[in-house]
């Protein structure tokens, strides 16, 4: 253990380091455990999804110098890139095994990755922070880079927006009753694969997303969409599948982990998240949030 | 041109044929009772109809269209609705919701909540609660409630009194024949003999995923022995 140097600013900040991390595995989470929730897919391409949110954006950034703009126009294109994946390649195998839909979505997660490395190269990129997140700002009388508290800050929004959206909205209503009985809501008239290819372009956007706003603070490439997707399955699974309540404290619990781990228990920060998940498991093997107990 | 014409049809899961040439109608207005043992076929008819279990041969005229190879979504936007067996509300939805999420906007003299909050005023006061929370009756209500904001001109009830209190059947079986009175065309399953000779006009009695009798509700309801012969598991 690393305790010589805990004070309580670096607590503070290694707490606020989590919750931007958090922030991030929240919105690739919330997409998964839905996605999974009404679609029974696993998709295995999610992490890849954030690393093309990333390179997009990247390469937006290049052409206008714009990081707004790429905030946005690059989880559109990735949303694209969703839609013609839903439409095109997971829709004939709704109605066959499970497994074909894991193939499948692992097959494109190595291809596409490889297409990355083909078209952007294979040394890892940055996007810089946009003003005025550009600068670290006085926290407790040291500097704590501001863009990290935006990311929190923008993660929170985006959170109480889906919570909004899944609970008061028809739509929402819409995917919540599919999570229990898609059947059903079928014999009412809901058209459930446009719902389904929403559901699943939505969820892409979001992965796009968070992959431009984590550009700015840890560099990327070739690597992450495999990383990124084990901390999403950790967080999906920690917190019960299905519920945005599950992914949103799943989050929480793995981003405090991975930050305060690193700094603490440097010896054992690649496993803490692995310990944290067979505890959780342990006590409640349907996850935190998942209302139906096995 | 009737409401609903099922001709024929051979209904499958997997290798096992359960519908076996069936054939039945249902005139525009009227209610029909659908009868028989367990297990002999009743909801496979209904899910034939619905769509959610097409046939594989024979057709369902629906208003006198196709709709034996149609889709669920799409059959009931013709204006077929579903009380299904098992009531199947949404247990993670507000009652609210549980209607609402049906709700087509509401057309003309059509249904909308506050229609269905008049026929079931229970189900306004429990407005805000989730669907697992209601009992037996009150999820009756509801799923009737829902099948109704579709505005349907044909409503499929699969055993709509299953599991309920007496006082709780007698207030469900009134709404039925409210509804069948005021136009509404209705397919009607029932383990509760009674009950559906009650509300129907004609019935059909199936058996082993074929109609083994068929004609008016008057004539079963005043043959005992007919009913024991159709209905009553043989030792
Ligand atoms: N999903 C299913 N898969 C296979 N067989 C089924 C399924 N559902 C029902 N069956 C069988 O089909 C027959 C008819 O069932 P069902 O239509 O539910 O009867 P009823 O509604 O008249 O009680 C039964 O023998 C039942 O075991
Ligand atoms: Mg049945």
């Amino acid at each position: 253990m690393n305790l010589q140097n805990f004070t309580f600013e670096t607590f503070v900040f290694q707490v606020l380091n989590g919750l931007s991390t958090s922030m991030l595995l929240f919105l690739l989470a919330a997409g998964m455990t839905l996605i999974f929730g009404l679609m029974e897919v696993v998709n295995l391409a999610h992490g890849t999804y954030y690393l093309l949110g990333a390179y997009f954006g990247y390469s937006v950034m290049n052409a206008t110098n714009n990081f707004w703009l790429a905030l946005v126009i690059a989880p559109l294109g990735v949303g694209v890139v969703g839609f013609v994946m839903e439409r095109f390649f997971l829709r004939p195998l709704y109605s066959k095994a499970h497994s074909n839909m894991v193939i499948l979505t692992l097959g494109f997660a190595y291809l596409v990755g490889d297409l990355t490395t083909l078209i952007w190269g294979g040394d890892p990129k940055s996007i810089p922070a946009p003003a005025p997140f550009d600068h670290s700002i006085e926290l407790l009388g040291r500097s704590f880079p501001s863009y990290r508290l935006f990311v929190a800050g923008l993660g929170l929004l985006l959170a109480l927006g889906l919570w909004l959206l899944l609970e008061k909205t028809r739509i929402g209503a819409i995917v919540r009753a599919g999570v229990s009985d898609k059947e059903m809501v079928r014999g009412m008239g809901i058209n459930i694969s446009l719902v389904f290819t929403a559901l699943f372009v939505f969820g892409m956007v979001l992965a796009g997303l968070s992959g431009v706003v984590a550009a700015p603070f840890q560099s990327f490439g070739l690597g992450d969409d495999l990383r990124i997707l084990v901390y999403s399955l950790l967080v999906v699974v920690i917190g019960g599948l299905g519920t945005l309540s599950g992914a949103f404290w799943g989050a929480i619990v793995i981003g405090l982990v991975d930050s305060l781990g690193a700094a603490y228990f440097p010896s054992f920060a690649q496993f803490g998240i692995y310990i944290v998940m067979a505890l959780v498991l342990m006590v409640r093997p349907t996850g935190l949030f998942n209302k139906a107990q096995a | 041109m009737s409401m609903l014409e099922v001709n024929n049809i051979n209904t499958f899961y997997g290798k096992s044929h359960i519908i076996q040439g069936l054939s039945l109608s249902v005139e525009e207005g009227e209610a029909v009772a659908l009868l028989g043992r367990n297990g002999v076929g009743k909801t496979t008819t209904i899910r034939s109809i619905i769509g959610f279990t097409p046939p594989r041969s024979g057709d369902i005229l629906f208003k006198g269209k196709q709709i034996a190879r149609r889709k669920p979504e799409s059959i009931s936007r013709m204006g077929m609705g579903l009380v299904p067996q098992g009531r199947r509300v949404f247990p993670n939805l507000t009652v609210k919701e549980n209607l609402t999420v049906a709700s087509r906007g509401s057309a003309k003299g059509g249904w909308d909540l506050e229609r269905v909050y008049k026929y079931f005023p229970r189900l306004k006061e429990r407005e805000k609660n989730l669907g697992s929370q209601l009992s037996g009756g009150e999820q009756m209500m509801l799923a009737i409630g829902r099948g109704l904001m579709i505005n349907p001109e044909l409503l499929l009830l699969d055993e709509p009194s299953d599991g309920l209190a007496p006082m709780v059947l007698h207030d469900i079986a009134d709404i039925v024949v409210q509804l069948q009175k005021q136009g509404l065309s209705i397919l009607l399953v029932e383990q509760n003999v009674k009950m559906a000779l009650k509300i129907a006009s004609r019935a059909y009695v199936l058996n082993k995923g074929q109609v083994a009798w068929a004609g008016a509700a008057e004539e079963l309801r005043n043959n005992e022995e007919l009913q024991h012969q159709l209905l009553v598991v043989s030792a």
